[in-house]
C-alpha cells in the first residue's frame, strides 16, 4: 500500500520536473523568439535605410527642386533621426501599424492585407502538391532503386533543380498559355475583392511553377531518407521476421522516412515563400512578392519593411518548426 | 469628333507641319469645340495656341447646348493593359508621376484645353481664352452645361478651386512647376462662367499651357481625394497596381466612347502585358516589348496602330563639365552615331532617323538643314584639335537607367561606334534611386523628351529647367524661347522655334538620334483608336467601340 501511495508522488514529481523543464524551455524558445525578431526588425529598418538614393528624389523624380524636396522631406518625416524614425516604425508595428506608403500615403496595411493572402494561398496550394507529390515519387524511386524510373527522376531533377523558378514559368506560359496552347490564362488576374481559389485557373500555372521545383528537390530528400531507412536493422529484421513489403513500407520504413523528410518539408515551406516573389512576377500574380518588387523599384521604404519583415518572420517560424520536428 | 485619322496614312502630321505655316492670319482666340475641329488649322496646326480678343468662340459646330457634341453611347466593356504601380494615384495633381496615373486620371478630368492627337490645340472646359494686349492676363470662358460626376455644375469656383489645389505651398506638386508664372491671389472670378487669370510674365502659350496632362480641372466638391471630374468615365474602383474600373459618364459633355465598362488592368512589365493580350485577357495593350510587336504584326485576331511620336531619347552632354564644355568635342560625338544602326538595332525598325533637333513635338517646320551622317574620320579630327588622340584616348561614362526600350541598347551602339576612333565610352545601367540621386550631374546621360516644344525647351535647355542636364546657357536661344512665350500668334512662334531648333542643331548640348515610333496592339474587337503624338492611343477613348 505504502509502495501504491509512493509511485505517485515519484511520478508526479517527475512530471512536475519535466513540466517546469518544458516551461523553461518554451520560455528560453519565446525569449530567443523575441530577440532574434527584434533583431531581424532593426537589420530590416536600417538595412532598407541604407539602401542607394533619396526617398524623396524618388517620389519627386526629376522636377525635385531643392523646396520641393524640403516640403516632401518634412511632410514624410524623413527629417528626423533615424533611431527616432525606428522606434516609431516599431511602436506601430507592434500595435499592427505598418505605416502609409509613401507615394500615395494609402495603409500599408491596406496594400498588404489582400495580396498577402494571395500568396499564402498560392504558397499553401503549391503546398498542397510538393508533399503528396514528393512522398509519392521519392518513395516509388527509392522502393524502385535504380530502375529505369529512379535514374529518370534523377537526372530529371538535377535539371529541374538548376533551373531558376523564372525560367520553368516562361517555359510554362509558351508551352500552356501563348505559344504551343492557349489552354490556360499565361497572366494571373485575380479581381479585387475575389479570393483566388474562385480563381482556379489563374493560380494553376503559378503553383505548377512552384511545385515542379518542389517535388524534384523534395522528392530527393524523401528518397534518400527512405533508402537510408529501409537499409536499417530494424527493416533487416522485419524482412527476417517474414513481414509483407507492404507492411514493411507503409507501417515501419515510411513513418521513419517521414520523420526525417518533414523537418525538410518544413524548409521547403519556407523556400516557398521566398519564392512566390519570383513567381508572382512571372505571372503577374498579385500577392506581396509582386508587390515588393514594385515598392523596391520606387523606393517605398513602409511597404518594403512590412513585407520583408513578414518573410523574415515566416522564415524564422518554419526554421523553428523544422527544429522542433526534427527533436522529435 | 477630333482630328480625324487615316491609318493608311502613316504619319499626317507632316501635312499639318504645312498647314501651320498658314497660321499667320488666323484669329486671337482659340474657339469652342470639342466637335470637329480637324478641319480648323488652329487646332491642327502648331502646338502653339492663338487667339483674337475680338473673336468670339463657339461658331457653328453642330454643338447642343453646352457647346459640345455628345455622340456616342454603345455597350461593352473594354480591358486595357498597363505597367502600373502600387505607389500610383488618380491625383492628376500627384507629386509622382506615372503612365499608369495618366491613364487613369484621364479618363476622370478634363483640362481647359486640350492637345489633339496630332499636337494641336483644341478647347476642353474651356470656350475661350482671351488674353490681355500685354498677354499678361487671361480671360477663361467656360462652356455652360458641363457636369461633374457627382451631378455639380462645373464653374468658375471649380477653376479656382483647382489653381488653389495645384499652387498649395503646402504640397509640392508638380503641376505647380508649370504654371509658376500664374498670380494665385491676383485670380478673379468674372461671373459663374467666366475667371481672370492674371500671370506674373506675359505668356502667349497660355491656352497650350492649359493642355497638359498635369494641369487637368478637378471639382471643389471633390472630399477626402473622392474623384469629382467632368470626364467621360465615371471612377468606380481604383486599386493601385491592380486594377482600375470605370464607368461611362452618361452626362459628359464631349464625344463620349461607344462602350459602357472600362477596366485598366495593370501588370510589372512589358513581357506580361503581351501575354495577356496574346491570352486574350486584355483588348488593348498600352505598350509591349518590340519583339512582341514585330510578332503581333501577323498575329490573327491582334492589330497594330503605329503613331509618329513626340517622344524620344537624347543623348546629353554636360556643357559645364570636361570634356563636353568644348564644342568640339560635342560636335565630334554627334558625328560619332550611326543613326539608321540605332534604328534597325536598337528600335527593330520602330523608329525614324533624327538630327539633332526635338523637332517631332511641333507641327511648326524644322530648319532647313543637312541631315547629319556619321563621320567618324570628321569626329576623329575634331577631338584631335580638342587634344583627344591615340595617346590621350577620351573616356566617358554613359549612364542611363534603361527606363525606355531602346535606351541601354543605343548606349551600348554609341559605344561600339566610338571604339572604332579610340574613344572609350563605357555603358552603364542604373537603377533608378541611384540614377535620380545624381541627376542633373551626371557628366553623359540618356535622357528623354516627350512634350511639346515649348514644353521641352523650357525644361531641357533653359537655365534650371528639371531636365536640362547638359546645363545649356545659350543667351541667344534663352531670348528666343522668352520671346516664343511672350507672342501669341501661332507664326511667330514657329519662326522662334525655328531658330531655336537651328540653335540646337548647330552648337546645341544634345544629340538627338531617333525618334521612336509607338506602337499600340489591340484586338480586332475594338474599333476607332487613333494614332497619337504623345501616346495616348491605348487610352483615348473618344468614338472608340467593341463589338
Amino acid at each position: 500500500m505504502a509502495d501504491l501511495t509512493l509511485i505517485p508522488v515519484a511520478t508526479t514529481a517527475r512530471q512536475g520536473k519535466r513540466g517546469g523543464h518544458r516551461l523553461r524551455r518554451l520560455g528560453s524558445l519565446v525569449a530567443q523568439g523575441v530577440v532574434t525578431l527584434f533583431l531581424v526588425s532593426a537589420l530590416v529598418f536600417f538595412a532598407t535605410q541604407a539602401l542607394p538614393g533619396d526617398v524623396a528624389k524618388m517620389i519627386l523624380g526629376k522636377t525635385a527642386t531643392p523646396d520641393r524636396l524640403a516640403v516632401l522631406r518634412e511632410q514624410l518625416g524623413l527629417n528626423r533621426p533615424l533611431l527616432v524614425q525606428y522606434w516609431d516604425w516599431l511602436s506601430g508595428v507592434l500595435h499592427g501599424d505598418f505605416g502609409e506608403s509613401l507615394a500615395n500615403h494609402e495603409p500599408v496595411t491596406s496594400l498588404i492585407g489582400e495580396r498577402l493572402v494571395n500568396s499564402l494561398s498560392l504558397a499553401l496550394a503549391a503546398m498542397l502538391v510538393i508533399i503528396p507529390l514528393s512522398l509519392l515519387v521519392g518513395v516509388a524511386a527509392a522502393t524502385h532503386k535504380d530502375s529505369w524510373f529512379d535514374k529518370g527522376f534523377l537526372g530529371v531533377s538535377m535539371v529541374i533543380n538548376a533551373l531558376p523558378d523564372f525560367i520553368i514559368g516562361t517555359l510554362l506560359i509558351a508551352l500552356l498559355a501563348t505559344n504551343v496552347s492557349h489552354l490556360l490564362p499565361p497572366v494571373s488576374i485575380i479581381p479585387v475583392g475575389d479570393n483566388p481559389w474562385q480563381h482556379l485557373s489563374a493560380m494553376i500555372l503559378p503553383v505548377a511553377t512552384l511545385s515542379i521545383s518542389g517535388v524534384f528537390y523534395l522528392g530527393r530528400l524523401v528518397r534518400v531518407s527512405f533508402i537510408d531507412v529501409t537499409n536499417s536493422e530494424y527493416i533487416e529484421m522485419a524482412r527476417l521476421k517474414g513481414m509483407s513489403q507492404r507492411v514493411i513500407t507503409f507501417r515501419h520504413a515510411l513513418p521513419n522516412a517521414l520523420a526525417a523528410a518533414i523537418p525538410a518539408a518544413s524548409l521547403v515551406a519556407a523556400f516557398t515563400i521566398g519564392g512566390v516573389v519570383v513567381v508572382e512576377y512571372v505571372f503577374n500574380y498579385p500577392g506581396i512578392g509582386m508587390l515588393l518588387v514594385e515598392s523596391l523599384g520606387n523606393q517605398n521604404l513602409p511597404v518594403i519593411q512590412a513585407l520583408v519583415l513578414i518573410v523574415a518572420v515566416s522564415y524564422f517560424f518554419f526554421n523553428r518548426l523544422a527544429d522542433a520536428l526534427e527533436r522529435r | 469628333m477630333r482630328v480625324p485619322t487615316n491609318l493608311a496614312t502613316r504619319y499626317p502630321r507632316r501635312a499639318l507641319a504645312l498647314a501651320a505655316a498658314g497660321l499667320i492670319a488666323l484669329p486671337m482666340m482659340l474657339t469652342a469645340c470639342g466637335s470637329d475641329k480637324s478641319d480648323d488649322a488652329a487646332s491642327s496646326g502648331s502646338a502653339t495656341a492663338t487667339g483674337d480678343a475680338a473673336t468670339t468662340a463657339n461658331e457653328g459646330d453642330g454643338s447642343d447646348s453646352a457647346g459640345t457634341t455628345t455622340e456616342g453611347g454603345g455597350e461593352g466593356h473594354l480591358t486595357l493593359g498597363v505597367i502600373g504601380n502600387s505607389a500610383d494615384q488618380v491625383d492628376p495633381y500627384s507629386e509622382q508621376s506615372s503612365l499608369s496615373g495618366l491613364a487613369v486620371w484621364t479618363q476622370v478630368y478634363d483640362g481647359l484645353t486640350y492637345i489633339t492627337h496630332d499636337g494641336g490645340v483644341e478647347m476642353a472646359l474651356a470656350e475661350s481664352f482671351t488674353p490681355n494686349e500685354t498677354l499678361d492676363v487671361w480671360t477663361i470662358k467656360l462652356k455652360a452645361g458641363i457636369k461633374t460626376h457627382g451631378g455639380h455644375d462645373f464653374t468658375a469656383d471649380d477653376v479656382i478651386y483647382s489653381f488653389q489645389r495645384m499652387l498649395d505651398e503646402e504640397h509640392p506638386y508638380a503641376a505647380a512647376y508649370h504654371i509658376a508664372m500664374v498670380e494665385l491671389d491676383g485670380i478673379k472670378k468674372i461671373d459663374d462662367l467666366t475667371v481672370e487669370i492674371p500671370l506674373s510674365r506675359p505668356y502667349g502659350m497660355f491656352p497650350e499651357l492649359m493642355g497638359r496632362e498635369r494641369l487637368k480641372m478637378t471639382s471643389q466638391y471633390e472630399l477626402d481625394g473622392n474623384p469629382d471630374g467632368t470626364g467621360m468615365f465615371e471612377l468606380v474602383s481604383f486599386t493601385p497596381g491592380r486594377e482600375a474600373t470605370f464607368k461611362r459618364f452618361e452626362d459628359y459633355w464631349g464625344e463620349k466612347p461607344g462602350f459602357t465598362d472600362l477596366t485598366i488592368q495593370f501588370f510589372a512589365d512589358q513581357e506580361a502585358v503581351a501575354n495577356a493580350l496574346r491570352g486574350g485577357q486584355i483588348d488593348v495593350a498600352h505598350s509591349v516589348p518590340m519583339t512582341d510587336a514585330k510578332a503581333f504584326a501577323t498575329t490573327d485576331g491582334i492589330s497594330l496602330i503605329e503613331s509618329e511620336s513626340a517622344a524620344h531619347l537624347t543623348l546629353d552632354m554636360n556643357t559645364a563639365m570636361e570634356p563636353f564644355s568644348d564644342d568640339r568635342v560635342r560636335e565630334a560625338f554627334r558625328l560619332i552615331i550611326n543613326r539608321q544602326l540605332t534604328v534597325d538595332n536598337a528600335y527593330g525598325g520602330y523608329a525614324v532617323v533624327a538630327n539633332d533637333i526635338n523637332g517631332n513635338n511641333t507641327a511648326c517646320a524644322p530648319p532647313d538643314v543637312p541631315q547629319r551622317e556619321q563621320d567618324l574620320e570628321g569626329a576623329k579630327q575634331l577631338l584631335a584639335e580638342a587634344g583627344y588622340d591615340e595617346s590621350n584616348p577620351l573616356t566617358v561614362e554613359l549612364v542611363t537607367d534603361a527606363f525606355n526600350p531602346g535606351m541601354y541598347e543605343t548606349a551600348e551602339l554609341f559605344a561600339q561606334e566610338a571604339a572604332k576612333i579610340g574613344v572609350i565610352v563605357e555603358p552603364r545601367q542604373l537603377d533608378a534611386a541611384t540614377f535620380l540621386d545624381n541627376w542633373l550631374e551626371w557628366q553623359f546621360v540618356i535622357n528623354w523628351s516627350g512634350s511639346s516644344y515649348p514644353e521641352m525647351s523650357s525644361s531641357h535647355f533653359l537655365p534650371g529647367g528639371e531636365d536640362n542636364a547638359t546645363h545649356f546657357d545659350d543667351p541667344e536661344f534663352n531670348e528666343l524661347h522668352e520671346q516664343m512665350e511672350a507672342t501669341a500668334v501661332a507664326a511667330e512662334q514657329c519662326q522662334y522655334i525655328e531658330a531655336m531648333q537651328l540653335i540646337e542643331y548647330e552648337r546645341g548640348s544634345v544629340i538627338v538620334p531617333v525618334y521612336q515610333i509607338d506602337v499600340t496592339p489591340y484586338r480586332d474587337r475594338v474599333h476607332g483608336l487613333q494614332q497619337d503624338l504623345y501616346n495616348r492611343t491605348s487610352f483615348s477613348y473618344a468614338g472608340v467601340t467593341v463589338d
